[in-house]
């Protein structure tokens, strides 16, 4: 079904949501710069921004710096506990391509061993889809199959259109907002630049790839802007924060780039040097998991370098231009 | 439950059976399950976390030993640790040795190089278990013969009947007259070897491509040749990424391959480098 909306209703009936749910939606900050947050106020919400917010949606399903357990054992009984945390009931509105994300983390966390704490949090997690009505500067998410408006596989979905909102909705488990208006809606056809995949496939061997590599390995400053703003990078470090008696378990977001990932106990490193590490970043966002690049192009925006993915799969395919 | 938290465990006695090796007896407090060949997250408070493979299965008085070889800034503190004191254990993970295979072989052969005994030794223990087990050939070295280890077990397997071990030491000592030389060496004296002979190898990873390359003047079939590869594991359930090798992640397809899994990945087994000497180690 349809709706013809406007934004005060959405606003309003945003704020009716907050009440029984956490709401994570787009808000523009004091400069402009718009980050996925938590709303307190319902008409901190935006929906008419371009492109991607700047974070991604894993800082609430993923989060860094999350406590894993802690430690006691000074009583007669050594005590390893867990945090019993309650998960919270929490809707999200986000970007088609944070969607996709977000089921390729479904995939990763789920598979073999199930990571327990992300299923328990994934079942209270609603998903809002907000349509693109303009394509952003960074984004090539068609590349890799993804609609900027969702065609299918939606609950709900939000787009801006010249006059007002159109709100679409299959079997929503939500209540909807209210004054709205049965339209019928044929969303325009939206699409980012499509770039050819097809040099994908030996793009980790960097002796058939010298060139690019050498670029790459010339340019990357390891700032690590990219897999932490990557929505589908979920490897992750542990560390402990105590002593002998007490302390807690940390997980913190890792990058297969930093030079001691893959280092073991006695100094060996399997994956020597940063082109091993630079093959595996590309063979892992372009070739294995399902191609797990979404074509957000955040990591085109934060890279200092110039060699987001976006950059990187055109430096692949214009090789003679380098 | 959380996937990732350890059971404590207590530290029940410590042998120290050579320089920087450590034997630990430990008590589980609560019940833990594992294989030959699976890996243990071990845990030693607040230094983190890392894959040891047990070398005993959990004995009747709920007790097993894990040997420790003092590598780095974990096992240090590990050595350091006194019987009575609680660690934390999780697993055991990823695949380990396949007892049906090796069982239903012609023969079994087990190569280890140094501190690599430990998970055979547990494997070697299980085999003993069955009545009907083929010819077993054990090939054990280490670079001086002070550094073999469970040297109890040794005596007793060479005191079995079907059961060929054939000790290596690389360097020339006083006190051994056994021979000079490396484990790869002993591959030339195996009889009897087909194409349903069985081989288990754990050792220093720079011994796997000498050991593939004498492995060739025998029939064997690669679906019958296991390697114990090893990778910085840290979360050990396949979602931390740090093992990755190839298309896998160790922790989950490995640690125990077979050669033909590891042709079939492209896996690069070992990379030339220069030697490492630990700085923990005085």
């Amino acid at each position: 079904m349809n709706y013809k909306t406007d934004f005060d209703s959405i606003v309003r009936w945003i704020g009716s949501l907050c009440k029984s749910y956490e709401v994570i939606a787009p808000k523009k900050e004091s400069n402009g710069d718009i980050f996925y947050s938590v709303i307190d106020h319902s008409d901190e919400v935006c929906l008419d921004f371009i492109g991607t917010p700047i974070n991604t949606p894993k800082d609430f399903i993923y989060e860094n710096y999350k406590t894993l357990l802690r430690w006691d054992l000074a009583k007669d009984e050594a005590i390893i506990e867990t945090f019993k945390e309650e998960p919270k009931k929490r809707i999200i509105f986000l970007r088609n391509c944070d969607i996709k994300a977000i089921r390729l983390l479904d995939g990763w966390f789920e598979k073999d061993i199930a990571d327990e704490d992300y299923k328990k949090f994934r079942e209270n997690l609603i998903l809002v889809t907000i349509g693109c009505h303009t394509i952003g500067p960074f984004c090539f998410c068609s590349t890799f199959g993804v609609d900027p408006i969702e065609k299918e596989n939606y609950t709900l979905q939000i787009i801006k259109e010249e006059a007002g909102y159109i709100l679409q909705a299959k079997n929503p488990t939500l209540e909807l907002p209210q004054h709205l208006e049965e339209v019928s809606y044929q969303p325009k056809e939206l699409q980012t630049v499509v770039l050819d995949l097809g040099c994908s496939s030996n793009i980790a061997d960097f002796e058939q790839n010298a060139q690019m590599y050498s670029e790459i390995t010339k340019r990357c400053q390891l700032c690590d802007g990219c897999t932490f703003l990557c929505p589908t990078c979920t490897c992750y470090d542990i560390v402990d924060h105590g002593d002998e008696i007490k302390g807690e378990r940390l997980r913190l977001w890792d990058s297969c780039l930093f030079s001691s990932f893959t280092k073991m106990a006695k100094g060996y490193d399997p994956e020597p040097t940063f082109a091993h590490s630079w093959s595996r970043r590309l063979s892992c966002k372009l070739v294995m998991n399902d191609r797990s690049c979404i074509g957000c192009g955040r990591c085109d925006m934060a890279c200092p370098s110039n060699i987001g993915m976006k950059s990187i799969l055109m430096l692949a395919q214009y090789k003679d231009r380098i | 439950m959380n996937t990732q938290r350890p059971i404590p465990a207590v530290i029940k006695n410590i042998e120290h059976p050579s320089k920087y090796v450590k034997i630990f007896t430990l008590f589980p407090k609560e019940p833990l399950s594992f294989t030959p060949g699976q890996f243990l997250m071990v845990s030693v408070f607040p230094e983190g976390e890392a894959a040891f493979t047990p070398c005993s299965c959990i004995k009747e008085d709920g007790t097993f030993e894990i040997a420790i070889n003092l590598v780095g800034r974990l096992t240090s503190k590990l050595h350091s640790m006194k019987v009575g004191d609680i660690i934390g254990i999780r697993g055991g993970y990823g695949k380990g040795f396949s007892i049906k295979k090796a069982v239903n072989s012609s023969n079994i052969t087990i190569i280890a190089g140094g501190i690599g005994i430990a998970p055979l030794r547990f494997l070697i223990q299980e085999l003993l278990k069955y009545h009907d087990r083929p010819h077993i050939n054990i090939i054990y070295s280490a670079n001086k013969a002070s550094k073999f280890l469970f040297l109890e077990d040794l005596r007793s397997w060479q005191n079995e009947k079907e059961i060929d071990l054939y000790l290596a030491a690389v360097e020339v000592d006083a006190e051994w007259n056994g021979y000079i030389g490396r484990s790869t060496d002993m591959i030339e004296k195996l009889k009897n070897i087909d194409g349903s002979s069985s081989f288990f190898v754990c050792g220093p990873p720079p011994m796997f491509p000498h050991i593939i390359e004498k492995l060739k003047q025998f029939p064997v079939d690669e679906k019958n040749i296991f390697f114990t590869l090893e990778r910085n594991m840290r979360c050990g359930i396949g979602k931390c990424g740090h093992c990755y090798m190839g298309d896998i992640r160790l922790c989950v397809d490995g640690p125990v391959m077979s050669i033909s899994d590891i042709k079939k990945h492209h896996l690069v087994v070992f990379r030339e480098c220069e030697p490492f000497m630990s700085r923990y180690r005085k």
